[in-house]
């Protein structure tokens, strides 16, 4: 009896979440396709390794961009952001280090600057999007510019080297576990609470999902306009830092084919792109995806421009895909409600009678 | 006379005006003939983007994929042609090079009509898929030499001017550029696919109960933007005597910018060519003219940048406190204020 009551529980949670279910699966059959294809050099512990300390970086950029996605706007100056943190933070790492300063203390103050710069870019972001009525896609398409530009202006468009403490971030370990990956997990566990649990997250949804009707709901749209683009601009000095400290050097053009690959994270994550839906597992499961695949091709030694047209169609097709799962679910839930209609009816019927 | 001050137009022609004015004084080279023959020869295939996509962003809608789309056609072109060692009339390959953006852009359009996706997300994915495809297929190697006939043609010249340092030419192929811009405003303002477009872009929900052909207005504007990708990307080959398949990606934000500059809505239902004119001016003299007031190259990302989160935030912000003006202006007419008009 219990276990047949399992069995219905897993599958209400699957018919749930049909979107999660599906990634999982894709998931899962990119891990085997790439393990059938490349199965000398892909199921081995040293490309486990190597993925763990390449996914978390671009994983959260993405959650970065579906912060804004999530709010029914985009943001796609997230790389710039983390390049221009890092590029202040790695100028003002290199002066206190040159001034004798301990290099772990120098680390420390880097980062919080990074992340304090970040919440900055992430505020002006939000402020043009708020209180100038600016759709996000223009002003974060313009705030890339800027910021990128700052950094190419700051640099001469060289790249910054890191002191050597720095590189601890990108490439150590902590009892074994990739430092970038458990910033990432603590970063994953963080949003799901944020999102899942507390009140910025449920005003976050509703924004989202219908900002007119978040503001009679008595929400302060604007506000949380930009406190979601503040966290934004966290998520994306964060990212900035993992990927500057990987390749102990920060410059302006690192990452430029990145913006590409989280939209894809996100879409594929089941980020709905008009807003109100999507949940943070997904993206784990997507970016997942993206880094088996990724993976799996570069040890095919395929030429990166077919990465490219692989990220373009897979991004095509995952929206397809979810449109016709969509439908499916509508269709569903129609079949549902007509089928408690003609079974109240009926029941209405039979007492009648 | 009140009217004209009301327009976005003539805020974007005072800035023109003013920035003309600045560089101008600072560096007289500006307003020197060749320079000026030269921002309309680099302004040539911007524009054949931008007055096209112009009409996508009426529509309410956006396209990031026409650079792809211009780079694939004017690669394979220029490519077929120098396998075959075309010595043809020049307007074939120009043909073929519009038809390949035609073909590209029909495909965006379909898709984002038959699964109603968001179109900048669909074309940022196309985008990626024509060029990741072109360059893996087709390889990367930059065609040098055009082949007689382009080269001719890029060659011909409507007029030149020469002062006593420098010598600059306006090529027929800015032409190209006025003939899009007249073709845009005539289906804009001429026609009923004009008419549709702004419906749609105004309120869709609307254009669809009022019976306007929705959806295949749709796809003709991304197939058009396709046409003027494919066109663009051939007269840029033909500007530049040679094509190279790395060229022209990432424009779309200038483009995007001086459509948005030029007071079209981002969100759709307004926009005008002769705005749409003077937004390219000032990214066209901006990206070209800063050199001259001394702001070294390293900067110039950072200053255009700033032009275009100011005049964008300048155009938004207008359009935020117009559509606050109309919440009271409503409720006044309904109590009987407003007799006649």
């Amino acid at each position: 009896m219990a276990k047949k009551f399992n069995a219905n529980d897993l599958k209400k949670v699957m018919a749930d979440d049909a979107q999660l279910t599906r990634l999982f699966f894709i998931m899962l059959g990119s891990f085997i396709l790439m393990c059938i294809l490349v199965p000398d050099k892909f199921p081995t512990w040293n490309n486990m390794k190597s993925m763990m300390f390449q996914f978390p970086e671009i994983g959260i950029f993405a959650l970065a961009v579906s912060l804004g996605m999530l709010l029914g706007g985009i943001d796609l100056s997230v790389v710039s952001v983390g390049n221009i943190s890092t590029i202040i933070a790695a100028l003002l790492m290199n002066k206190l280090v040159e001034g004798g300063m301990n290099g772990g203390l120098a680390v420390v103050i880097g980062c919080v600057v990074a992340m304090v710069i970040g919440c900055i870019c992430g505020t002006f972001n939000g402020l043009l999007i708020a209180k100038l009525g600016i759709p996000a896609m223009i002003a974060t398409l313009g705030a890339m510019e800027v910021f990128a530009g700052l950094g190419v202006g700051l640099t001469d468009g060289a790249a910054i080297f890191t002191p050597e403490a720095y590189a601890f971030i990108g490439a150590g370990y902590i009892a074994g576990i990739p430092v970038p990956l458990i910033i990432f997990l603590v970063v994953m566990v963080i949003f799901t609470i944020f999102l899942q649990k507390k009140t910025f997250g449920m005003e976050l949804y509703l924004v989202g999902t219908n900002r007119k009707a978040a503001r009679f709901a008595g929400i302060s749209t604007d506000m949380t306009i930009i406190r979601t683009h503040m966290a934004g601009g966290l998520l994306a000095a964060i990212g900035g830092i993992i990927l500057s400290s990987r390749v102990t050097s920060a410059k302006a053009s690192y990452g430029s084919s990145y913006i590409l690959q989280c939209l894809l994270v996100a879409i594929l994550g089941g980020i709905n792109p008009n807003g109100g839906f999507g949940k943070v597992p997904g993206i784990v499961m997507a970016i997942l995806t993206l880094q088996f695949l990724s993976s799996g091709f570069n040890m095919m030694r395929a030429d990166s421009y077919f990465k490219t047209f692989i990220w373009g169609f897979v991004l095509i097709a995952a929206m397809i895909i979810n449109y016709y799962g969509d439908k499916a679910a509508e269709k569903k839930k129609r079949a549902a409600a007509a089928a408690k209609r003609a079974a109240e009816k009926a029941a209405a019927a039979a007492e009648n009678n | 006379m009140k009217k004209l001050f009301k327009t976005h137009e003539t805020y974007v022609a005072l800035t023109v005006i003013a920035l003309c004015l600045v560089i101008g004084i600072i560096n007289p080279v500006f307003f020197s003939a060749p320079n000026i023959v030269n921002l309309f020869r680099n302004a040539t295939v911007n524009g054949i983007m931008a007055f096209a996509l112009m009409m996508g962003i009426i529509i309410g809608g956006i396209d990031v994929a026409f650079p792809a789309v211009a780079v694939c056609s004017m690669y394979l072109t220029t490519k077929t042609l120098e396998s075959m060692g075309y010595d043809g009339p020049v307007f074939i390959p120009i043909l073929a090079a519009a038809l390949i953006g035609t073909l590209l852009g029909l495909i965006n359009g379909l898709i984002i009509t038959k699964f109603d996706l968001p179109a900048f997300i669909v074309t940022l994915g196309t985008s990626s898929l024509y060029h990741g495809l072109l360059v893996w297929l087709v390889g990367s190697k930059p065609v040098n030499r055009l082949e007689p006939p382009l080269e001719a043609f890029g060659k011909m010249e409507i007029f030149r001017v020469t002062n006593d340092t420098t010598s600059a030419a306006l090529p027929w192929t800015f032409v190209f550029m006025v003939a899009m811009a007249l073709v845009v405003w005539f289906i804009l303002n001429k026609t009923m696919l004009g008419r549709t477009i702004f419906a749609i872009g105004g309120d869709r929900t609307s254009a669809e109960r009022a019976g306007y052909p929705v959806k295949r207005t749709i796809v003709f504007t991304y197939t058009f933007i396709g046409m003027a990708g494919g066109l663009a990307g051939i007269i840029h080959a033909i500007q530049s005597q040679m094509c190279i398949p790395t060229d022209l990606m990432g424009c779309e934000m200038m483009i995007i910018a001086a459509v948005v500059l030029g007071g079209t809505t981002i969100s759709g239902g307004r926009g005008t060519v002769l705005g749409t004119c003077l937004g390219l001016a000032v990214i066209t003299i901006a990206k070209n003219s800063l050199i001259l007031v001394g702001i070294t190259a390293t900067w110039q990302r950072f200053v255009l940048g700033l032009i275009i989160v100011i005049g964008t935030a300048v155009s938004a912000y207008q359009a935020l406190r117009a559509s606050r003006k109309i919440a009271p202006v409503m409720t006044e007419e309904e109590e009987g204020g407003v007799v006649n008009g």
